[in-house]
């Protein structure tokens, strides 16, 4: 079954590699979520990192940041549900030790972001909010897009 | 574990794709996998045997509203396997 020496050829093996190749592109297309539902997760981050400097003594945007960080929770979880009714059931924490690490990364990515537009505000820079909310809307929706199953390719 | 190890049963297409949309979830439908591979329902049934059998693929058949409903994931080996025949497949292309 398993066989140690390399008994193919490197055509072989480049076709083999270009079938996966389809097939994590396949994955990747039933994984996506729907425009609609990238969209407002997408936005829910936004509004979180937008709200998130404001939010310190105001509790009207602490109340806006709370509930968008619920809508947040709500649409990824129907996310899941979704693809769950469809018979996919999505892993939670990505196999492999390097596709644990990208999720990570990315994780402290979007929360630097926040932090650092914080920690901006206070210093004075107060059209930081402006740009870090888009920018963490516009980079989660990207990967959103292209990496749906957290898997680095 | 995770070294690189050709695998000849892993190496035959379908059960190529098979493991490659395995690895991206934690379970999959068997509807779903027949839909995304284009085969049919038996083919993919000797397929799944053969990857079962070897310990790679784990099924999971459950009742909903009177259907059942087959659900497919790879085990921990299945893993290994599949990621050192990558590996092994990469290093052949060099």
């Amino acid at each position: 079954m398993t066989n140690s020496n390399n008994q193919i050829s490197t055509e072989e093996a480049l076709a083999a590699l270009e079938t996966l190749d389809s097939a994590k592109t396949k994955s990747n297309k039933s994984f996506r979520p729907a425009l609609w539902l990238n969209f407002i997760i997408s936005l829910f981050t936004g509004i979180v990192c937008f709200a998130a400097p404001f939010s310190s003594g105001n509790s009207l945007w602490t109340f806006i940041m709370l509930v968008s960080a619920a809508g947040l929770l709500i649409s990824m979880a129907t996310w899941y549900i979704l693809l769950r009714v469809r018979g996919v059931k999505q892993n939670i924490i990505p196999y492999g030790l390097k596709n644990k690490f990208f999720n990570l990364a990315l994780g402290i990515l979007v929360a630097l972001v926040i932090l650092g537009s914080i920690e901006l505000y206070k210093a004075g820079f107060l059209w930081i909010p402006y740009v870090a909310g888009p920018l963490n809307a516009i980079f989660i929706s990207y990967m959103l897009y292209s990496f749906p199953t957290g898997e680095w390719k | 574990m995770n070294s690189s190890q050709f695998n000849a049963l892993i190496h035959a297409p379908n059960r190529l794709q098979i493991c490659a949309l395995l690895t991206s979830a934690s379970s999959m439908e068997f509807v779903v996998l027949k839909e995304q591979l284009d085969v049919s329902d038996s083919v993919l049934s000797k397929h799944i045997k053969s990857l079962e059998d070897a310990g790679y693929v784990l099924l999971n058949k459950k009742a909903l509203n009177g259907r059942q409903r087959t659900w497919l994931s790879l085990t921990s080996s299945g893993h290994q396997a599949f990621s050192g025949h990558v590996k092994a497949l990469k290093k052949i292309v060099g």
